[in-house]
């Protein structure tokens, strides 16, 4: 990395082992650096017990990026943004299961609160840079000279998909410290520092859904939605009905367990019908499909180096990136068209674009 | 001795000066250093009067406060003095010598504690002498939560055969309004009164307020976030005359307003150390003699079985040390603090977009609140913090973020513009050039980060 005296960097920090270190690299790079932890909701907002404050955006978790940051000698702050997760991140969530669809709520936060009302923010505090914690590069796209996103170097860990909705002004004012590590590097580093936040445990979940029951979050949280979303059928591949469900917002494409279907044999959930509040079940190969819609579309490139040329598309965390290429459909829409048909391509999810292994757009699923 | 230039430089000059003077051992060197200053700094009233400010603390205690020092060169400000104070010069130098001594638990009955002890009821018979009341009423506690927490908790429970119906008021410091909060659980009424836009409650409405069964009135004498000083002599006699109790956490009013107790007629009063120049961890409750008062801590007889605990026999020295200097001085450092608000207020005025949010009449003058049209709270507060600007935005939450103040709520501004919002607290050390130096800063930020000049 080039010599980035006096450049003054805004670090934001959840408390954990990865954004505490980042920090620390950027102090050691010679960076200004500011920490930065956002509050997105307070415990009892989502149901949690308040006397188990220990996942993100707990006291703990605040005083921990504090205690790092004094460590450092750098300052720390912390921002309230509960009003802007509440009113677009969990907003959306809510939504979007009752359409039907699956969420994920990392992404909108992504896109709309880190890299929108933080940097929003920021620029009252005439900082330079954003970083965080993510295990992503930020690499210089050959073609178009402009900034792409990289896989992190752990593989295990590469947040790269979570980061597609960055607008390219904003990825040019940002840092990714922690690409070029792998978590156990990450792990021995901070111990090696003595960093007291070096056995934090790893956050899988959905950070206001601590316990990953988004069920049990919708009921106690939402419960009119819950109230207004009736029972209806599940129908096989046939046609026929051949059971019950208890409201669309409880199921997710893929889906097998927790159906209450006693058919004989493993049925997933294929589609979910909204309008005809149906949901339709059957084997794994009937989910299967080759092209989907997708809109709400980030491109960190030009679309002339994206559109009809060959790209890796993954739809969602856990998926490896398969080929595909994308044509527009209007100025909202684009099609995507696998190679190969692909198991659960399911709405609501974000359809990530790879070219040469990087990710140089991306949008969320709209229809199958 | 030669003029004293205004500004950094006039600062400077003194600090050199008295550097340079061995003032304890020559008072009437230093006299002389003060009239001609004035003499001759004529059209210069407020580093005057800070410099005489300090020469007083200079004089009663041989040393200067060493961060003033530190400040000038470190071209950093404080003005969060509401918030703690830095320790009095004379506090520091007074518990350096006593950290020398054997210090032991004055509850021990052997003569080491009974030294300790000693020790401890000097520091009581100090603090009674100066607030105006025996020292069987004096309960040291923790600071001025605590003593917020024992008067509400432990007045509220030990008059429950009378009545269960307690008031207070919206913009109480949340060491009162989550005690009342708690109580309510319990099964008391609570009444919180409404201020007007000044922050202003009405007498009538707390006459019309009061019923069979009201057996308590807590009200604050100094609002934390805007200064506002409350009627505590008429709320005290309308207590009086209704056979209610009265307590006033008076924890912004010590060192600012002379306090004698006893004139007053109320029944409990707090007070908070580290406000006046002790370290944090020491407090105290006024409690009339024989006020019930259930005690909240449990586990021992110490302060006369109402409060439980190993008391801070150091803290309680500080304390009386620390009181009994500024009620000597409230004279003078009024003076100073009237000087310093009025150039204050006159400087914030001319910034763009600022509300000043409270008359300046009826307000303690350490204290001045304003807020900000079309700015992000957050952002200012931060800007001022990486410009080594101290001041408080209000209500910091345990987190460190900011929640629009309940105060400022309390009195009508809307979330945004009490978001928005910085209280300015003034010290016996601040000087004229600091408050030149933050204001210039203060202009700058809110000029770069206004949305609507974007």
């Amino acid at each position: 990395m080039t010599a980035p005296t006096h450049k003054k960097v805004v670090i934001a920090m959840s408390g954990g082992v990865d954004s505490s270190l980042a920090a620390r690299l950027l102090v050691e790079q010679g960076y200004d650096v500011i920490g930065v932890t956002m509050k997105f909701w307070g415990y009892i907002d989502t149901g949690g017990q308040p006397t188990h404050e220990s996942n993100c955006c707990s006291l703990d978790d605040i005083n921990n990026a504090k205690a790092e940051c004094a460590t450092l000698g750098i300052p720390h702050y912390t921002l309230d943004m509960s009003a802007e997760f509440k009113q677009i991140v969990i907003k959306n969530f809510v939504s979007e299961y009752q359409a039907g669809r699956t969420p994920n709520p990392c992404i909108i936060c992504n896109t709309e609160i880190k890299w929108h009302a933080l940097l929003n923010k920021l620029d009252d505090l005439e900082v330079d840079y954003l970083a965080t914690g993510h295990y992503a590069r930020k690499i210089k796209h050959k073609a178009s000279g402009k900034w792409v996103i990289g896989r992190g170097k752990d593989l295990h860990k590469d947040q790269s998909y979570v980061l597609w909705g960055i607008r390219p002004e904003d990825l040019e004012r940002t840092l990714f410290p922690l690409g070029d590590l792998s978590k156990k590097e990450v792990r021995a580093l901070a111990s090696q520092a003595d960093m007291h936040t070096a056995d934090t445990p790893e956050s899988m979940e959905i950070c206001f859904v601590p316990d990953n029951d988004y069920r049990r979050f919708l009921n106690e949280q939402y419960p009119e939605m819950v109230a207004s979303a009736p029972t209806g059928d599940f129908i096989n591949t046939q046609g026929e009905v051949i059971g019950q469900h208890q409201g669309i917002y409880n199921y997710t494409i893929g889906q097998r367990k927790g159906l209450g279907l006693a058919t004989g044999e493993r049925v997933f959930v294929n589609k979910i019908d909204v309008e005809k509040n149906v949901i339709h079940v059957g084997n794994r190969a009937a989910a299967e499909a080759t092209t989907f819609r997708v809109n709400s579309c980030n491109w960190l490139i030009p679309e002339e180096h994206i559109f009809n040329t060959p790209v890796t598309v993954q739809i969602r965390y856990n998926h490896a990136a398969k080929p595909a290429t994308i044509t527009r459909i209007d100025d909202e829409e684009i099609k995507v068209i696998f190679e190969k048909p692909e198991n659960a391509i399911t709405p609501g999810q974000s359809a990530v674009f790879f070219q040469d292994g990087y990710v140089v757009g991306g949008g969320i699923i709209k229809s199958v | 001795m030669s003029v004293i230039p205004s500004g950094v430089e006039g600062q400077k000059a003194c600090m050199r000066d008295i550097e340079n003077t061995n003032i304890t051992t020559n008072l009437g060197r230093f006299n002389d250093l003060i009239s001609v200053s004035f003499d001759s700094a004529q059209d210069d009233v407020q580093t005057r009067t800070s410099f005489y400010f300090m020469a007083s603390i200079i004089i009663s205690s041989g040393t200067a406060f060493d961060y003033v020092r530190t400040m000038i060169q470190a071209n950093s400000i404080y003005l969060d003095h509401a918030a703690g104070t830095a320790l009095l010069p004379q506090v520091k130098q007074a518990l350096v010598g006593w950290l020398a001594e054997p210090l032991f638990n004055p509850s021990s009955i052997h003569a080491q504690g009974r030294k300790s002890a000693a020790t401890l009821e000097t520091a009581r018979l100090d603090t009674a002498r100066i607030l105006g009341c025996k020292p069987s009423e004096i309960i040291f506690t923790s600071g001025g939560t605590e003593a917020n927490n024992l008067a509400i908790l432990g007045l509220a429970h030990a008059h429950i055969h009378k009545g269960r119906h307690l008031i207070t008021c919206q913009t109480e410091h949340p060491s009162v309004l989550e005690t009342f909060k708690q109580l309510e659980q319990q099964g008391f009424e609570v009444s919180y009164l409404q201020v007007n836009s000044n922050g202003q409650i009405d007498l009538a409405e707390l006459q019309a307020t009061l019923t069979e069964t009201t057996t308590l009135i807590s009200l604050m004498w100094v609002n934390n976030e805007t200064g506002l000083i409350h009627p505590i002599t008429e709320i005290s006699k309308i207590a009086r005359k209704n056979g209610i109790l009265f307590h006033c956490d008076a924890v912004q009013a010590l060192g600012h307003i002379p306090i004698q107790v006893d004139h007053l007629k109320l029944d409990a009063l707090s007070c908070s150390g580290h406000k006046i120049g002790t370290p944090a961890g020491i407090g105290v409750l006024y409690l009339r003699k024989g006020t019930p008062l259930k005690g909240q801590n449990h586990g021992g007889d110490q302060e006369h079985n109402q409060r439980a605990g190993t008391q801070n026999t150091l803290g309680a020295r500080s304390f009386a040390l620390a009181l009994g200097f500024h009620q000597a001085n409230i004279q003078i450092s009024h003076q100073h603090f009237e000087v310093l608000s009025t150039y204050l207020s006159q400087r914030l005025s001319t910034i763009p977009g600022i509300r000043i949010n409270h008359k300046i009449e009826d307000h303690a003058s350490h204290i001045l609140n304003c807020s900000f049209h079309d700015v992000d709270g957050e952002a200012l507060f931060i800007r001022l913090d990486m410009a080594n600007m101290a001041v408080s935005n209000g209500s910091a939450c345990s987190s460190g973020s900011q929640a629009p103040s309940h105060v400022l709520t309390a009195m009508g501004l809307k979330d945004s513009l009490a978001q928005a919002s910085l209280r300015i607290s003034l010290g016996l050390e601040t000087t004229q050039s600091e408050i030149d130096l933050f204001c210039d800063e203060l202009e700058r930020i809110i000029n770069s980060i206004k949305r609507d000049l974007k």
